[in-house]
């Protein structure tokens, strides 16, 4: 037996109050002359003993009502565990609650007509059966459910605003089949609008063994006219900022929705796009936010689809855009420790001083020491070496650039080959070094072909040219392979790339093909190392902008007054409007689950935003295929017709009931029954 | 209650002035409440007759009484009616037991005592006080006068209960210091040692007394109605026991009508007239009792 509410069990020490009574209680007795004494003392001894039963049972009694009492306010309750026969037959029901089973048509949404397929499977199964619910959208699974249990869970699922996760309910599939080796019966039901992004997870499958199988589709029986917005580019550099918004029709019909864009406090543009019918087209949007940009680092916009479509939530795509000069630049400076990065960091912190703005802040930390914090602190990182151990951070580095870093790695001598690969895979390579070169180099001249990225200042750059870098020697370099995507904005003058730029997610990856330790000595000899450093951490005159998927962690920059709070979790606006904890580190507010899409949004002013938007491609509801859907079906399950008939099993099911009830009655009839024994045995 | 039975109420007779008037009245009572028989033909100015039987001599015949109910009584003269009673009253502390009640059994066995004595001395019969506790503490001689009620009464009504019980050695001091037979009232509440009591009366027997013994108890100490937690003193002792009445009555009610029983078995064994008496009740049921005893006697 447990109970829900332990703290009322104190009230049992009550319990003392009787006893310290009954010890103290001295009985008073009448004084009576009386002739017949011999008479009484058969009978004295007896009163006394029954006298003392009657005291004690008294006592007892009460203390056993104060003990119920606080045992009934404590909430008891009973696990039982009992021992239920089950047929040896396992349903898997795959439950699609993604995103794009929110469309709704005349007759209702496409979840709610899931739950009722559902439930209707489950009522026709087997009633010994054992259930296990996959809910595809958050890939979450709920497993050895008797009937009635599944059906509740079934009622209970809401519906998540990722896309489908077809993946994780196969394999899980998989594992079983594995598992069980055809020794208990399986019946699978896939219930879901099947999107093409679902779709494709079911075709990249193994295939799985199945006693049978069931996979409905949900689907509405009228026209389609969903449109989307999947994709928003924000274009152009401060004083001519452009949107480029991707919308997608799939409905069947052409149709022509106005697109607006909003600030929380006004309306910027408005837009009229006409759709074909299964087309996909950008609109590209002026943006007259000059004067709001400069007052806020990060301003947010909405774009929006007007009309009712069947499903809302992908007509609006939320994003946040930062120009230049507002955003501070936090710099992780990261080496291996053996202090190849001493001559940046005393270039940086000299930069850090002579900019009065205080919008240079720099971080020195050791590879082996890197943490999560330090990714969500810094927007511009150095490396000092590519090395096993930035080879294992690879994938933190990706994330770190996709959201908007920039990540800058040096060469050096003795590079790891598995690091480059890892890098180079995750795309935050901008060159590939191959071929070490002895020898020193010169740098080329910047020319009018070189191209202009806008990654980094241009001013900066000019600054740079004034100490006639050109005439510096720099050691340890490369041959390089440049990255497709990568543009070489520096070469030496033999033609090799020193200085290689790549865009990759809302950020950048810069590789510079010299090694920090060698080369930079000679740069700070010449005096150029700060102008070099402050061209190389300068933020371009690109604008910023960030969203977040569903199954991604948001960030909100912190406020210097959150930052100083000794409070390590504060409070943020989810997308559904709830109020939810978010952790503090460094210098952003971190939320693991947005609950749902559109807007997160800080409590406390100023108020920052963060835009969370579906997955590209989940809302796309074109009707699917059935006989595309019936061949995939029949590619990943096989019907396994030998499957030993089901047997019983036995099972344990573990239940709570809860007992407040027995303890209420028992109390009421110990309150009943004490009074009455205290004067039954008076007489 | 018939009007005239008030007069042996206890409490009634209990406001009454003096012994006097007790007697008087409870005698007068008594006889005025009575139906004919038993007690036929008695009156206050009791005339001493008894029922003819074949073989009397017809000239003590008394005809007018004959005239007067159609039937043959003889008339006794006062010699044949010289009984000497001996009135025994228990004068030990356990006698003022009232239980809560107005008449102490000493009061009851008083009233009880004078009008016993006003009713033998209305007979002629010679009639002796003894008072007691652990000794005798009063004797009054037999005699016959009627004034000798004055001095009955007035020695009654000084009585006050003392010292403890000690029946046994009464009753043989009785015995020895008794020249005459005749008829032994012991009115006591019988709070000695069972065995003890027996032989003492035993000896009365053996010199060939009649004995009557009025066993007087309260209401109280039969009953034991008393509530809550009472912690009992001996009157006579200084032990107490500390008991729970309720829990115990039924027990100790059971070992008190063992007690009477026993008494009362012990003695009609001995030929020993027995009755048991509650100071809430009128007298009638101890007059009644003595003059069966009285009209059985030669």
């Amino acid at each position: 037996m447990t109970f829900t509410q332990l703290m009322f069990l104190l009230g049992s020490l009550a319990v003392v109050g009787p006893i310290v009574a009954h010890l103290l209680a001295k009985p008073r007795y009448r004084r009576i002359p009386f002739t017949m004494l011999r008479f009484l003392q058969a009978g004295q001894k007896e009163s006394k003993s029954r006298r003392r039963f009657r005291d004690l049972l008294v006592l007892l009694l009460r203390c056993l009502i104060i003990v119920l009492i606080a045992m009934l306010f404590a909430r008891p309750r009973l696990f039982v565990t009992r021992n239920i026969e089950r047929s040896e037959h396992s349903y898997y029901l795959g439950l699609d609650n993604s995103l794009s089973m929110a469309y709704a048509d005349s007759r209702g949404s496409y979840f709610d007509k899931m739950i009722s397929l559902a439930t209707d499977y489950i009522n026709a199964a087997d009633a010994d059966g054992v259930f296990n619910i996959c809910a595809l959208g958050t890939g979450t699974w709920k497993k050895d459910l008797s009937r009635e249990l599944a059906i509740y869970h079934i009622r209970s699922l809401k519906l998540s605003a990722k896309a489908a996760d077809i993946n994780e309910f196969l394999s899980a599939l998989k594992a079983e089949e594995l598992e069980k080796a055809g020794a208990v019966q399986t019946s699978v039901f896939v219930c879901s609008d099947f999107t093409p992004h679902a779709m494709e997870q079911f075709f990249t499958a193994d295939s799985i063994v199945a006693g049978a199988v069931d996979i409905k589709t949900v689907v509405s029986p009228e026209p389609i006219n969903n449109a989307a917005i999947t994709a928003v580019n924000i274009g152009g550099s401060a004083g001519r900022i452009t949107a480029d918004v991707t919308v997608a029709n799939y409905a069947q019909d052409a149709q022509v929705r106005q697109l607006a864009v909003t600030t929380p406090d006004k309306q910027l543009h408005s837009v009229e796009a006409k759709l074909e019918a299964n087309q996909q087209k950008t609109v590209t949007v002026p943006l007259e936010i000059d004067g709001l940009a400069s007052e806020n680092e990060y301003l947010p916009l909405t774009f929006e689809l007007s009309g009712d479509d069947g499903l809302g939530a992908d007509d609006r795509f939320c994003l946040t855009i930062s120009t230049p000069e507002q955003k501070s630049v936090n710099l992780l400076i990261a080496d291996s420790g053996a202090g190849e990065t001493f001559l940046p960091y005393v270039a940086i912190q000299q930069l850090s001083k002579m900019d009065s703005a205080g919008r240079l802040s720099v971080r020195q930390v050791n590879y082996d020491d890197l943490r999560n914090s330090d990714f969500d602190w810094a927007n511009v990182m150095i490396c000092s070496a590519i090395n096993e151990k930035l080879g294992r951070l690879s994938t933190d580095i990706k994330d770190f650039v996709q959201a908007g870093g920039k990540v800058i790695l040096f060469a050096n001598e003795g590079l790891s080959e598995r690091a480059v690969q890892n890098l180079w895979a995750d795309g935050v390579l901008a060159a590939m070094p191959n071929k070490f070169l002895e020898g020193r180099q010169y740098l080329r001249a910047q020319s009018d072909d070189d191209p202009d990225v806008t990654a980094f200042d241009p001013r900066s750059l000019k600054s740079l040219h004034n100490y006639r870098v050109n005439s510096i020697l720099f050691k340890a370099v490369f041959e390089c392979q440049q990255h497709p995507e990568s543009a070489c904005l520096w070469r030496f003058r033999d033609g090799l790339g020193f200085l290689y730029c790549k865009r990759a997610g809302s950020g950048t990856a810069v590789f510079v093909n010299t090694s920090a330790a060698d080369s930079l000595g000679s740069l700070t000899k010449s005096g150029a190392s700060l102008a070099f450093f402050g061209y190389l951490i300068s933020r371009g005159l690109q604008i910023q902008q960030t969203s977040f998927a569903p199954d991604q962690r948001i960030l909100l920059p912190a406020s210097e007054m959150e930052r100083e709070s000794a409070d390590k979790r504060l409070w943020v606006e989810a997308c559904d409007g709830s109020k939810v904890p978010a952790a503090l580190s460094d210098s952003y507010l971190v939320l693991t689950d947005a609950a749902g899409v559109g807007w997160v949004r800080t409590l406390g002013k100023p108020i920052r935003y963060a835009g969370v938007n579906p997955e590209p491609g989940e809302t796309d509801m074109r009707k699917p295929d059935p006989e595309r859907i019936a061949a995939l079906g029949e590619r990943v399950f096989t019907v396994a017709a030998e499957q030993k008939a089901a047997g019983v099993q036995s099972l344990e099911e573990k239940e709570h009931k809860p007992l407040w009830r027995a303890f209420a009655w028992l109390l009421i009839g110990l309150l009943v029954f004490e009074p009455a024994v205290a004067n039954r045995m008076k007489r | 209650m018939k009007q005239s039975r008030k007069y042996l109420d206890p409490v009634l007779l209990s406001k009454l002035a003096n012994m006097n008037l007790v007697a008087k009245c409870a005698v007068e009572g008594f006889f005025s409440g009575l139906h004919p028989s038993p007690f036929h033909g008695f009156s206050v100015e009791y005339s001493d007759h008894r029922d003819y039987h074949p073989g009397d001599e017809l000239k003590f015949l008394d005809w007018k009484m004959f005239g007067r109910s159609d039937r043959l009584y003889i008339k006794q003269f006062q010699q044949e009616t010289n009984l000497t009673a001996y009135v025994l009253l228990d004068s030990s502390k356990s006698m003022s037991f009232s239980g809560g009640g107005q008449v102490s059994k000493l009061s009851y066995g008083s009233f009880l005592a004078a009008a016993l004595s006003y009713l033998m001395l209305k007979q002629n019969d010679s009639t002796s006080l003894i008072l007691f506790n652990e000794k005798i503490t009063e004797r009054l001689p037999p005699k016959s006068r009627r004034t000798h009620l004055n001095a009955i009464l007035t020695t009654l009504e000084k009585n006050k209960a003392s010292g403890r019980t000690n029946l046994t050695d009464v009753l043989h001091t009785v015995a020895e210091t008794t020249n005459r037979r005749g008829l032994v009232i012991l009115i006591s509440d019988l709070l000695d040692d069972e065995a003890d009591i027996h032989e003492g009366l035993a000896h009365l027997k053996y010199l060939n007394h009649d004995v009557l013994i009025f066993h007087t108890l309260d209401r109280m100490e039969m009953e034991l109605e008393y509530e809550g937690l009472v912690q009992f003193e001996d009157m006579e002792s200084s032990s107490a026991i500390r008991a729970f009445p309720q829990s115990m009555r039924d027990s100790y009610r059971q070992q008190v009508a063992e007690f009477v029983d026993d008494v009362e078995k012990t003695a009609g064994r001995s030929g020993i007239e027995y009755c048991l008496l509650n100071t809430s009740e009128p007298l009638d049921k101890a007059l009644i009792t003595y003059l069966a005893k009285r009209r059985r006697m030669p």
